[in-house]
């Protein structure tokens, strides 16, 4: 929209609830912003784009002024009769209040057409589900090609007292080893560690991977990786700018990977959790490279 | 602004003021004249332009609800104050009747759900604790079930490609036994988590409560949003009762069997309750 | 002139014209710009929208002859009829009390 449509809506929005002082005030901070987009050489089209809502922007910029003023709004509109006791009402009040301090929703943020975090977990679930079934294919495929042209010639037999010190050796030299049952022979030194070993190694393999491929296709796509593609939404930086090869390094391995890694993933939930609470769904890789994830409807 | 700016910029200003039918109503409305206008050659800009400011259309649509609202608010009133009066008197009259009416309600509570005022809208349909407890067990059952066959298939691949082999790994039973706590901790944390995600897409159901025709259903009658099936089931259910062995379930359970709406932890924290499903009677 | 006059007239004249038929909500829009150009045009969705909810009007879809999708439609009913009649009687005795007076 044009810069006299958005501060027009913007002033209607603010107009009635704030004096006209401060009105004029937030007002002129965002025509400020046009001025700065303008001279920049961006279209009055594409700043307001990056801006966001202006019905969103102004509503957002009243719970700020509210709250400052000590006057939070309790709740929105639309709630059925419901029968609280008076506890209740209390627990309830005071949750509130808690909520719209700590969990300030950012305007800048709040007011562009976020993605919802279902959809934003979605998109994790089906990045991650896709680099698994790329490393259990590959690992198929080496096993394969293992089975094929490997060789375990002298293993089969166990007839070899070379064994050294250790129990199994012992066993060997006195002869008892083949009467060990298979499956105890498994479990203890078979397969089945090996297996155990094998799926914490992959889960490794996959999430850093995932990481690894993610960065690339934030990169590459400005935005996209194949599961937010899929899900329709998209990163962008707060900023309107590209992403860079870096922001994207920043924002998943560095912060999703170690955050993962630190806290035994504990951070990364708490994250997305938080993100759950709050308006503006800023988890820790958003405040720390400054992104948020937006809908992106494929025209 | 085109057509979808300024659809969008309405509907932002009356969400939350105005019930959601109606906001779409009045957005499909300006939407028909966006649609009307370009079959005749004007541009989404000129339509917009004619129409003016969203936002002040907004705020015309919410003065006049306002005042609507207080005529009938007004109205209300009066209502109110006639009809106490009536039930004042009808109150005395039906207070023998009340008296009886108890006594056999406490033989029929234990055979029907509580038919009970107090119940609100979901009067006659509360789902008995018992009932719950046998979806959460079928539930349990299920769980178990998909952990043994998803560990068989886990197990299975690998040993069909080892052909039985040995490997040398001595020593690695503590290892062995690490990972195999390791993966049923992350494959119950996850059953609880995939739990939260159907509850989600289903809007109130798990495979047990399906099957005993129970659901989850919010008290403000909305969909169940992610977050809330997320809370309810993965963190209070899930972890919560985990950190606490169980306890919290247990005591949860006993809480809900005496509480308004029969809301045990979870429901208290996701502001839901569990009733018998209205379309399998 | 009043706000509150202005609404009046311009529900009257779109009773008046739904009498005469039923009509689309953009076609009632421009029926009243050509009478009336400096109404604001957002409001009219507003009156149209009061007039339901006090049941003078009723909707229903219809198919659009050109394809697409179809369209709401505004249709007076028995009670829109008769807030019509009064309100066409005040109006008269109104500018009848106006005319004597200049």
């Amino acid at each position: 929209m044009r810069k006299d449509e958005f501060l027009r809506e913007l002033q209607y929005g603010l107009e009635g609830r704030l004096d006209a002082a401060r009105v004029s005030a937030l007002t002129g901070e965002y025509a400020d912003r046009f001025e700065e987009g303008l001279s920049a050489g961006r279209t009055e089209d594409e700043i307001s784009a990056e801006i966001g809502s202006p019905a969103k922007l102004s509503r957002r910029l009243l719970e700020r002024e509210e709250v400052q003023a000590g006057t939070a709004e309790t709740g929105s509109g639309g709630t059925g009769d419901r029968q609280y006791t008076d506890f209740q009402k209390k627990v309830n009040r005071a949750a509130e209040s808690v909520k719209s301090r700590v969990a300030q929703a950012d305007p800048d943020v709040a007011c562009r057409d976020l993605a919802s975090m279902g959809a934003r977990f979605g998109a994790w679930l089906i990045d991650n589900l896709l680099g698994l079934a790329a490393i259990l294919i590959l690992t198929l495929f080496l096993a394969l090609v293992w089975r094929t042209f490997g060789s375990y010639s002298g293993y089969g037999d166990y007839s070899w007292s070379g064994h050294g010190s250790s129990f199994e050796g012992m066993m060997h030299r006195h002869g008892m080893f083949q009467q060990v049952p298979g499956y105890l022979k498994n479990m203890y030194y078979g397969s089945v560690p090996m297996i155990f070993s094998g799926i914490y190694a992959v889960s490794m393999l996959v999430f850093g991977g995932v990481m690894l491929f993610s960065t690339l296709c934030l990169w590459l796509t400005n935005g996209y990786t194949p599961g937010k593609w899929l899900m329709k939404i998209r990163v962008v930086k707060l900023s309107g700018g590209k992403i860079r090869f870096l922001d994207a390094l920043f924002r998943e391995c560095l912060i999703k990977g170690i955050a993962n890694s630190l806290l035994k993933g504990f951070l990364n939930m708490a994250s997305f959790v938080w993100g759950c609470v709050t308006e503006d769904h800023k988890t820790v890789q958003d405040l720390a490279a400054q992104t948020t994830v937006v809908r992106a409807p494929r025209r | 602004m085109r057509k979808e700016e300024f659809l969008k910029e309405l509907r932002y200003s009356l969400e939350g003021r105005l019930p959601d039918a109606d906001i779409r109503e009045i957005t499909s409305d300006y939407g028909d004249v966006f649609e009307n206008a370009s079959a005749e050659g004007k541009s989404e800009q000129e339509v917009a332009d004619e129409l003016g400011s969203p936002a002040k259309i907004a705020r015309t649509i919410l003065e006049e609800d306002e005042l609507k609202k207080r005529e009938t608010a007004a109205r209300e009133a009066e209502e109110r104050a006639r009809m106490a009066e009536n039930e004042a008197r009808a109150a005395r009259a039906a207070e023998a009747e009340a008296r009886a009416a108890a006594d056999q309600a406490r033989d029929a509570f234990r055979k029907e759900p509580a038919a009970d005022a107090r119940y609100g809208p979901f009067a006659g349909r509360m789902a008995p604790m018992g009932t719950r407890l046998a979806a959460y067990l079928t539930d349990g059952v299920i769980q178990i079930a998909l952990l043994i066959f998803v560990g068989l298939v886990i197990l299975g691949i690998p040993m069909l490609l080892s052909d039985g082999r040995y490997g040398y790994w001595g020593g690695r039973l503590t290892v062995y036994f690490q990972l195999m706590t390791l993966l049923l901790v992350a494959a119950v944390g996850c059953m609880n988590l995939l739990t939260a995600v159907f509850v989600w897409a289903t809007n109130g159901y798990t495979p047990g409560k399906w099957l005993f025709k129970i659901r989850v259903v919010r008290l403000s009658g909305q969909k169940i949003t992610f977050m809330e099936a997320v809370m309810r089931e993965f963190l209070i259910k899930g972890i919560a009762s985990g950190m606490t062995s169980g306890l919290l379930n247990l005591f949860s359970f006993i809480w809900g069997c005496s509480s308004d709406f029969n809301k045990t932890v979870q429901d208290l924290v996701a502001d839901t309750t569990v009733v018998f499903d209205e379309r399998r009677g | 002139m009043d706000a509150q006059l202005k609404k009046g007239v311009l529900e009257m004249c779109i009773l008046l014209q739904l009498r005469k038929k039923d009509m689309y909500g953009y076609e009632i829009m421009k029926i009243i710009q050509d009478a009336f150009p400096e109404v604001y045009d957002g409001s009219i969705y507003t009156i149209l929208r009061r007039l339901k909810s006090e049941a003078y009007t009723e909707n229903y879809m219809k198919d659009v002859p050109s394809g697409g999708p179809q369209r709401k439609y505004y249709h007076i009913t028995p009670a829109g009829l008769e807030y019509t009649a009064r309100m066409v009687s005040e109006w008269e005795r109104l500018t009848e009390s106006v005319e004597r007076m200049r």
